[in-house]
């Protein structure tokens, strides 16, 4: 266990719900703190009856959400000016802002999944033409489902969830890495060819199909 | 401008290249996580990993040093005072420091002050029959 995983663990049996609002507010704007960590030691503490189940659920939703909340506001609100200010090229991300404006629903909600991905999203999401109304009810739902999965998996670990930490964050980074891959390849899916490729046509074909299904 | 579209494209091809790979390499070191666990009995129908956290805990060698005295106290159930008058801490801030903190403090080292407080959980639940 790192050093500042075993002084953020410290610090949870110490101030239980506040140090998780913080740690996840914090994680949510991109900082690289160990949340999956936390998120399963609390759920085991949860399970030990020294912290609680729905307490610690809840915390840790409020913090990601407020978090998601202030990283799309600062982006809609001074990220244009932030771009100017330091010369960006638009063009580097006009893909990708495109896309989260087109399909807003499904990749706010795939990348609460994704760890480090979200934080990039939300301010895509700002910056675009995302409504907040449909950036905040997937940023929930996401957030919901991710997070209940972890604090669930902590609990029912128990005893023995620091065994399994390493199996945890290691399932993290997999899905950062698919959704990272997902990402680059539908941002630049022209230029690298992909749009002409069966697979691709298959998968999106797939993908048509599954959202016009679930969409009736 | 064609080569700035033929860098690009590479730049890409070559990012999604590594990504592949470092998707390969973290499902290699999940099937290793997997296969130590499944060694160490904690995976399975027979393991703990799924019975979740019991009311007490027995195996006094889960304790680090990250953990406080008085989370240790509720997990082990011990009398409130135990590890204070086993282990002669004077700190005040007792129970809620660390083993670690609590090493700093007494300028010991940490790895030293968990074998005895390892050693005296094991102690007391062995004296008390569990």
């Amino acid at each position: 266990m790192s050093s500042i995983a075993g002084v953020l663990l410290s610090w949870l049996l110490l101030y239980k719900y506040a140090l998780l609002f913080g740690v996840f507010f914090s994680s949510a704007l991109a900082l690289p703190l160990p949340g999956n960590t936390l998120l399963l030691a609390a759920g085991a503490f949860a399970s030990q009856g020294y912290m609680s189940y729905l307490l610690v659920f809840m915390t840790v939703l409020l913090g990601n959400v407020a978090g998601d909340v202030a990283g799309y506001a600062l982006a809609a609100l001074y990220g244009e000016h932030v771009i100017e200010k330091l010369r960006i090229k638009r063009r580097y991300f006009d893909t990708l802002e495109r896309y989260v404006a087109a399909h807003p629903r499904m990749t706010i909600f795939m990348s609460r999944f994704g760890g480090t991905l979200d934080p990039v999203v939300n301010v895509l999401s700002g910056l675009g033409e995302v409504s907040f109304r449909t950036f905040i009810i997937f940023d929930i739902i996401g957030n919901a489902v991710s997070l209940f999965i972890v604090v669930t998996a902590g609990y029912y670990l128990g005893d023995y969830w620091q065994s399994f930490s390493g199996v945890a964050s290691t399932i993290g980074w997999i899905l950062f890495a698919i959704l990272a891959a997902v990402g680059l390849a539908i941002a630049f899916r022209k230029q690298i060819g992909l749009s002409e490729s069966r697979f691709f046509r298959w998968i999106t074909r797939g993908m048509r199909k599954f959202m016009k299904k679930h969409a009736e | 401008m064609h080569d700035a579209h033929h860098d690009r494209d590479t730049w890409v091809q070559s990012a999604l290249l590594v990504l592949v790979v470092v998707l390969l390499i973290l499902c290699a070191l999940l099937f290793h996580e997997y296969r130590t666990l499944r060694q160490q009995d904690l995976m399975g129908p027979h393991g703990p990993g799924l019975h979740g956290g019991g009311a007490t805990m027995t195996d006094a060698n889960l304790i680090q040093s990250w953990m406080t005295y008085d989370y240790i106290g509720h997990v082990y159930a011990l009398p409130p005072d135990y590890l204070k008058t086993t282990l002669n801490i004077a700190d005040t801030r007792y129970p809620r420091i660390s083993i670690a903190e609590s090493a700093e403090a007494q300028k010991v080292s940490a790895s030293e002050l968990l074998a005895q407080v390892r050693s005296a959980v094991s102690d007391y639940l062995v004296t008390n029959g569990r």
